[in-house]
């Protein structure tokens, strides 16, 4: 794990605070930053860390190791596993990308609207493109 | 005037120093328990915030003394009481106002939060072994004096006053003998307690800027605790060896020796800690203010730590909004009243 793998939550934002952890951890799990075999804080300690609930950090790993990315045993903490990237047919594949595009659109219609300009989102895209890669 | 009432004279004006100089040891976005902007505390409002306070407490602490005066002069027990007693509420009401003065000022924190991803790894300074060091102490002294049973006297004093002229005797039974080391047990557990209660339940830092100090300042306040459960080891094991080294009722160790030693460790160990509080950069410790009653009690039932930054003093204090709190102040009211049980 990198020394500066952190989280970060808003409580002013409109995302309840489990999808934010969510979405920051499984961020930092597919671009290595949190890797395989890794431990991270127990729930009790990241809630106290945030200030948040314990239920509230607990829901966020829980979603996490049901999508295989962490193992949770009690007692010895919480562990990242070597998650092996699913393989879906077809029409799930097809269904996942129409879904992605979707949210992509969405997200860049609201940066739009908070003022970002088309050329500054495409850099930005460009640049995820290449963590992607990398 | 007796010994006594000097030391609690001078005790006041401690105090009172004490209390002109607590509001600046604190973090930088903090003002008299308010969240502010950093450079606030070198704005004129800041400087008119902590002259007013300053000037009520050193009021408060003038009105102490003359009843702690009155009281030696007419004999009043309750004048004698009441000086420390009105210090102590008048130091309370004094930054709670300052407080109230300095709200117009607040800047209401942003919603955000971090907390690092490593897994906990925090210790208590020095290890398992600084921690079973002074319990060693202790008991190696319950077991020499076992051993020297008979040669303990059958009557010995168990209480001194300021002068080192002893006022109390007790019979040789083991709660007489083994019951300064008992106290020490339990001063020393109840420290270990609360140094393990920061490490596992106070928040390492919720702000991504301050980690570092964050980091430092926990630092400081465990290897105080580690420093303090060794000197009151020593302390209270040297206390239950004086009926076997002293000859007469006198104490082996003067008893100014025993305070200067405690507060010449005290003062040693804080002292790193009001030099980090000091340093800019600390920003704010992420608890709401509006969780603060009177800038100084934390209750927020929906914050999971038990322990969080005091806004006014040094250390930490309780979240009266966690229940496990309860059980803390209980157990702390328990070793109050152990000597009064024994």
């Amino acid at each position: 794990m990198t020394n500066a793998a952190q989280i970060r939550i808003d409580l002013n934002f409109a995302a309840p605070v489990n999808r934010q952890i969510v979405d920051q951890l499984r961020t930092l799990l597919v671009e290595g930053a949190v890797a395989p075999d890794d431990t991270l804080p127990s729930v009790r300690r990241l809630a106290i860390d945030l200030g948040v609930h314990f239920n509230t950090v607990a829901d966020a790993y829980r979603t996490l190791a049901e999508e295989g990315w962490l193992e949770i045993s009690h007692g010895r903490g919480v562990r990242v596993r070597k998650r092996q990237a699913p393989r879906p047919d077809r029409e799930t594949l097809d269904e996942t990308l129409a879904h992605f595009r979707r949210r992509l659109r969405q997200l860049a219609a609201e940066m739009r609207a908070q003022g970002l300009s088309p050329a500054i989102i495409a850099r930005e895209l460009a640049s995820l493109v290449e963590v992607l890669k990398s | 005037m007796t010994a006594d009432s000097l030391m609690l004279c001078v005790l006041l004006l401690l105090i009172a120093l004490l209390l002109n100089w607590l509001p600046l040891w604190r973090r930088s976005s903090l003002w008299f328990g308010v969240t502010v902007a950093p450079d606030f505390r070198n704005t004129p409002d800041a400087r008119r915030v902590l002259r007013q306070y300053r000037i009520e407490i050193w009021v408060v602490s003038l009105i102490a003394w003359l009843l702690l005066w009155a009281g030696i002069r007419w004999e009043a027990a309750w004048m004698f009481a009441a000086g420390p007693i009105l210090q102590a509420l008048g130091a309370a009401v004094a930054f709670a106002r300052g407080r109230n003065r300095t709200q117009p000022h607040a800047q209401h924190p942003a919603g955000a939060r971090t907390a690092t991803l490593a897994a906990a790894s925090e210790h208590l300074p020095g290890g398992p072994v600084a921690i079973v060091v002074p319990y060693v102490m202790l008991a190696a002294v319950a077991i020499f004096l076992r051993a020297n049973w008979e040669r303990l006297p059958r009557r010995f004093p168990v209480h001194w006053g300021i002068d080192g002229t002893a006022d109390r005797w007790a019979e040789r039974t083991w709660s007489s003998v083994d019951g300064p080391l008992l106290a020490g047990l339990l001063v020393v557990a109840l420290l270990h307690v609360l140094g393990a209660l920061i490490v596992t339940a106070s928040p390492r830092a919720r702000m991504a800027e301050t980690a570092e100090w964050t980091a430092r300042f926990r630092r400081a306040n465990l290897r105080m605790i580690v420093a303090l459960g060794w000197t009151l080891a020593a302390l209270f094991g040297v206390l239950a060896l004086n009926p076997y080294l002293s000859r007469g009722d006198a104490l082996v160790v003067p008893i100014w020796l025993v305070l200067a030693v405690v507060l010449a460790v005290t003062a040693g160990f804080i002292w790193p800690i009001i030099r980090i509080s000091q340093e800019s950069g600390s920003g704010s410790d992420g608890t709401p203010d509006e969780c603060w009653k009177f800038g100084q009690i934390y209750y927020n039932p929906n914050d999971p730590a038990l322990m969080v930054e005091k806004r006014f003093g040094i250390g930490y204090t309780i979240n009266f909004g966690n229940r496990a709190s309860w059980l803390l102040i209980g157990l702390l009211v328990l070793i109050a009243l152990v000597p009064l049980l024994l």
